[in-house]
């Protein structure tokens, strides 16, 4: 299971957004776009959750997940990756 | 080129200073940026001097975002970039976010995050290499995180020509506004790459100084010229039409850019001369000076004998013997590649604003053949109206830019 701090800690570090982990769940609905992170951030996002959680998002999907909580379905609910 | 071009906005990043005030202080003091390399063993190097930036903590400057994806270059890059636009207290939106564009120069790109994952690379393999080394190493990287950050969509480029780089690109924006494809222009060179792999890369050129004493290192001009020492940082301009920056604000620009030329030496062996010679006249001819015009030259100041000896050549063949008083402002701060020439730049710009010529430090036996008149030891106070900038770079590149003060 990834957590929501887990994911936020990642974005946070690629994204060079220190704030974001203190925002917790009020960003769980936050479009990427909104929040100011490009394709480049949910990239090195993606090879993050690799290298630290084993958890492997290919490159079309990260495109389409849109928000943290899109994210965290798509890894923590198994049927969300059919 | 009839459009007047003027400097309305500067911002600096030095060895001695870190802003305009601090730079120009200090280089009127004479006051030296140069010392050991700092932040790492350089004791198995033949070289250990540079002209180093110390204390600069970009996330003092930048916001936290710009941090995990820039090379330290385009961090001092985008500090001197936001300080020239508030220095010219130019509003990008009110006055076209496609009106205003980007031209720098660079030379190394960005080499300490190259180094660092490409260490990456080859210890973890290439899946832990970050995405934002895709462009963070690139010499357009700078063109493109000020543009991207400012939002100034018009003309953008990088132009690469190793120290002769910077002056280009102040050429090129200035054709940019002449030509009436934009309304403002930032433009200028910013250089960093002192990491361990970037200074190898500069060893690689045969002609860094291997002396250890700062006050004996670079001495370009003098008997005792052994080569140069490398420097980090330069600085970014700010270039409107000089009518359209007269309705905008009614401050005083820096001066006017009024004549450029860039030449290529001919292949070695060829026996034909060095086109540095062609490359004075011809931004003489660009700007309708005269020699006799021309009341200050900032020198490229090699500090390889057989280079100075070039520039002393074309500087008698085109202005007498000691027929112009010359600078060497760079004996300072070091040869700073693309940052060299548009700080050199705006050391012409205050000069002519203040009417003095800053010395040349250390130098203190020029080649008695070379018949220049180097100002050395203390200031010169002069009244002056016109000076020539001069870069060369590695491979046989030559420019030259013309800057007048506004009467």
């Amino acid at each position: 299971m990834l957590s929501l701090d887990q994911l936020l800690q990642i974005l946070g570090e690629c994204s060079g957004d220190e704030q974001i982990t203190a925002q917790g769940e009020d960003v769980l609905d936050r479009e990427f776009d909104a929040l100011g992170y490009d394709s480049l951030v949910l990239l090195e996002t993606s090879a993050q959750l690799k290298h630290r959680h084993d958890i492997d998002i290919p490159e079309d999907v990260i495109r389409d997940l849109k928000t943290p909580r899109a994210v965290l379905e798509y890894v923590n609910v198994p049927a969300s990756r059919d | 080129m009839s459009t007047d071009v003027v400097v309305t906005g500067i911002g600096v990043t030095a060895p001695t200073g870190l802003s305009v005030k601090e730079y120009w202080d200090a280089t009127l003091a004479g006051t030296g940026g140069i010392g050991p390399l700092a932040g790492y063993d350089t004791s198995g190097y033949t070289a250990r001097l540079a002209g180093q930036i110390t204390g600069f903590d970009a996330g003092e400057y930048l916001p936290g975002r710009l941090l995990p994806q820039t090379d330290r270059v385009t961090r001092l890059a985008l500090v001197a970039a936001e300080r020239a636009l508030d220095d010219a207290r130019a509003d990008i939106a009110e006055l076209g976010t496609y009106a205003c564009g980007v031209v720098t120069s660079n030379a190394t790109g960005g080499f300490e995050f190259s180094h660092r994952e490409m260490r990456r690379l080859w210890s973890q393999g290439p899946e832990h290499v970050s995405v934002y080394q895709c462009f963070a190493w690139f010499y357009a990287v700078n063109t493109g995180q000020i543009s991207i950050r400012h939002k100034m969509r018009g003309p953008g480029g990088v132009i690469v020509a190793e120290q002769a780089g910077g002056l280009d690109a102040i050429g090129q924006a200035r054709r940019t506004i002449a030509h009436g494809r934009s309304r403002l222009m930032l433009t200028g060179g910013v250089e960093s790459s002192f990491d361990p792999w970037g200074w190898v890369s500069h060893l690689a050129s045969g002609t860094v100084s291997t002396r250890t004493d700062p006050t004996a290192a670079y001495l370009p001009f003098d008997r005792r010229a052994d080569g140069y020492v490398p420097g980090e940082g330069g600085a970014l301009l700010v270039l409107e039409d000089a009518e359209a920056a007269g309705r905008r604000t009614d401050r005083r620009p820096y001066g006017r850019i009024t004549g450029y030329a860039a030449t290529f030496d001919p292949a070695p062996g060829t026996g034909r001369p060095p086109a540095l010679r062609r490359a004075i006249e011809l931004a003489l001819a660009d700007a309708g000076l005269e020699p006799d015009g021309v009341d200050l030259v900032v020198a490229d100041a090699a500090g390889v004998a057989e280079l100075d000896a070039q520039e002393a050549d074309a500087l008698r063949a085109v202005f007498g013997p000691f027929g112009v008083p010359v600078c060497a402002p760079k004996t300072m701060v070091g040869r700073l590649m693309a940052g060299a020439g548009p700080l050199d730049v705006v050391c012409a710009l205050l000069a002519l604003r203040d009417d003095v010529i800053p010395p040349a430090v250390h130098v203190t036996d020029v080649v008695e053949d070379y018949r220049i008149d180097l100002v050395r030891d203390r200031p010169r106070p002069c009244p002056m109206s016109t000076a020539l900038v001069l870069a060369r770079g590695a491979g046989g590149f030559n420019s030259a830019v013309v800057v007048e003060r506004i009467p």
